[in-house]
Order: structure tokens, then sequence, then C-alpha cells
């Protein structure tokens, strides 16, 4: 238990000692992470290409979805061919298309 | 200003329904140029009839959404406006009540500038409403198409940043006292949900 130390007019402030912490607490460490640097257009581009080297395969667009690839807009039942990339793999994953074989 | 309100709706209005990512500068794609959209093309029924199957792909589709908008080419709109039934009465006329009211008993055309604009300007555009969703007529969007939607399932997010610089070359323009002023726009488009847009094809033309 602290002492009680009184203050009264004309006795300098103290401050009574701490007591030893019996348990001290670990120094907090901030860890940086690196700084997230975005990507231009061409960069991300050339990245995911570079990422995702592979053959284009062929889809089929289910009912009553539409698909748009490079500029050209494709309905149900149509057939088309799309690079195996990220965009694509989300096409497949959200049934708008199917893979044909 | 009237002229750059109207230059600046016209641009925004093609470039949120064709943008194309990566093409004229653009970032996103347009409603029309996203993919995973919903689509119903006409065929033999009446105009109203699909675009009454147009709404309910949406409430039965991915998004599980009504539709809260729908964007549709003017003269294809007049076509809608004009359906009679048997007995000569205009139908959307039926469906909407004596003198055109709304639900809420005022008329459904609303003119009221934004509100949510930080000086109200303008005019929101709507023109009337169909089964609880607003209407926007534009020739934006190809006679005989209508895009039905819901923005507030995720059929996109509008981000919009405006600029104004005003400025006056010392050297030169004080003598005549003109100024130069420089108004900049850079706007964006996200689609989170494309199953809630419905591209219908196929309605009248004229």
């Amino acid at each position: 238990m602290m002492p009680f130390a009184p203050q009264q007019p004309g006795v300098a402030f103290a401050t009574p000692g701490l007591e030893e912490d019996v348990k001290p607490v670990d120094p907090v460490v901030f860890v940086e992470a690196p700084e997230e640097k975005e990507l231009s257009m061409a960069a991300a581009s050339i990245k995911a290409a570079t990422d995702n080297p592979s053959t284009p395969i062929k889809v089929k667009v289910n009912e009553p979805y539409r698909v748009v690839h490079e500029g050209n807009a494709y309905v149900g039942g149509d057939v088309l061919e799309v690079p195996d990339d990220k965009e694509h793999k989300i096409w497949l994953q959200s049934g708008w298309v199917t893979k044909e074989k | 200003m009237v002229w750059p309100v109207r230059l600046s709706g016209k641009r925004n209005n093609y470039t949120l329904l064709n943008a194309v990512n990566g093409t004229n500068n653009a970032t996103f794609n347009g409603l029309l140029n996203t993919s995973g959209t919903l689509t119903r093309a006409m065929g033999t029924d009446s105009p109203l009839d699909c675009l009454a199957k147009a709404y309910t792909d949406v409430r039965v589709g991915a998004a599980f959404a009504d539709p809260d908008l729908v964007l549709i080419h003017p003269s294809t709109l007049g076509a809608l406006r004009r359906a009679k039934d048997a007995d000569g009465r205009y139908v959307l006329d039926l469906l909407s009540g004596p003198m055109n009211l709304s639900a809420y008993g005022q008329a459904s055309t609303a003119t009221a500038n934004d509100p949510y604009s930080v000086i109200a300007q303008g005019a929101n555009g709507y023109s009337g409403h169909l089964w609880g969703a607003q209407i926007v007529s534009t020739t934006q969007v190809a006679a005989g198409k209508a895009v039905v939607m819901s923005v507030k399932a995720g059929a996109g997010i509008f981000w919009q940043r405006l600029g104004l610089t005003i400025f006056y070359n010392p050297w030169s323009l004080m003598t005549s006292n003109e100024m130069f002023w420089l108004a900049e726009e850079r706007i964006a488009l996200s689609v989170p949900r494309p199953a809630a847009i419905n591209l219908v094809t196929g309605l009248p033309t004229s």
C-alpha cells in the first residue's frame, strides 16, 4: 500500500516512491508493413498476364446472363474463348458461363 | 451555367452506360459493358409484359432485389405510354390512377432539384415511375432497349468529384478585367452485384 503523503501549505509536493512493478509490461513493438504501391493500369495488365500465363478457354454463356468480352456482348447460349485468368475464373464461379470441352 | 450542366449530364450518361475499361482513359466498365448482368428479349410478349418479367427476373435472380430504376430511350418510353387496352384507354394511366398521381397522392413526374447536391442544381430527370421504380429517359440508351436495375441492391455505385478553379493572368488579362475558370470532373462507377441489372431488348423503337 502506498504511504500517505499529506500536502499542506508550505510543504513541497512530494511524490511517494512507487513500489516496484512485479509484473513489468513488455515493451510495445511497432511492426511496419511495407507500403503498398498501386500498380498503373499497364503494370497491372502485365502482372496479370505474367501471373496467369495460360491458354484461352472456351466457355458457353448461361441463361439469363450476359457477359462482355473485348467490347462484344454475349448472351445465353453463345460460345466464346476467354483467357483463363482471374477475371474469367469469377465468371465461372458466378455461374455466368460454363466451361466448354 | 446551363450549358455545362447539360453537357456534363449528357457525357456522364454516355460514360456510365458505355465506358470500356482501359479505353479513352476510362477506369471502369459502363453498365452496358459489365459482365454478369441479366438479359431479357421481348419475343412474343407485349412490351409491358416483357418489362414486368424483367422486374421478376431481378427479383428471383441472384440479386433477389426489387428494381428501383429503369433507364429507357424516350421513343421507347413513348411507345409504352401509348399502349392502350381494348377500349382505347392508356394502360399506364390505368396503372397509375386518375391524373397520373402516385400512390402518395402527388404527381409522379418529379422536377425537384437534387436534394443531395451541395448546391441544388438541375433537375433529377425522372420521367414518372413504373411499378414502383423511377423511370429515367435518356437517348444514351438505344431505342428499343431498357435497363431495369436495383441501385439499392448493388446495381451501381457512382462516385463524382467536381472542382472549379477561378484564376486570372496578372500579366495580360488584368488590363481587360478577364478571368479564367476551369471546371473539372472525375467520375467512377462500380457494379458490385451485376445480377441487379437486367438489360431488356426488343422493345418498340418508336
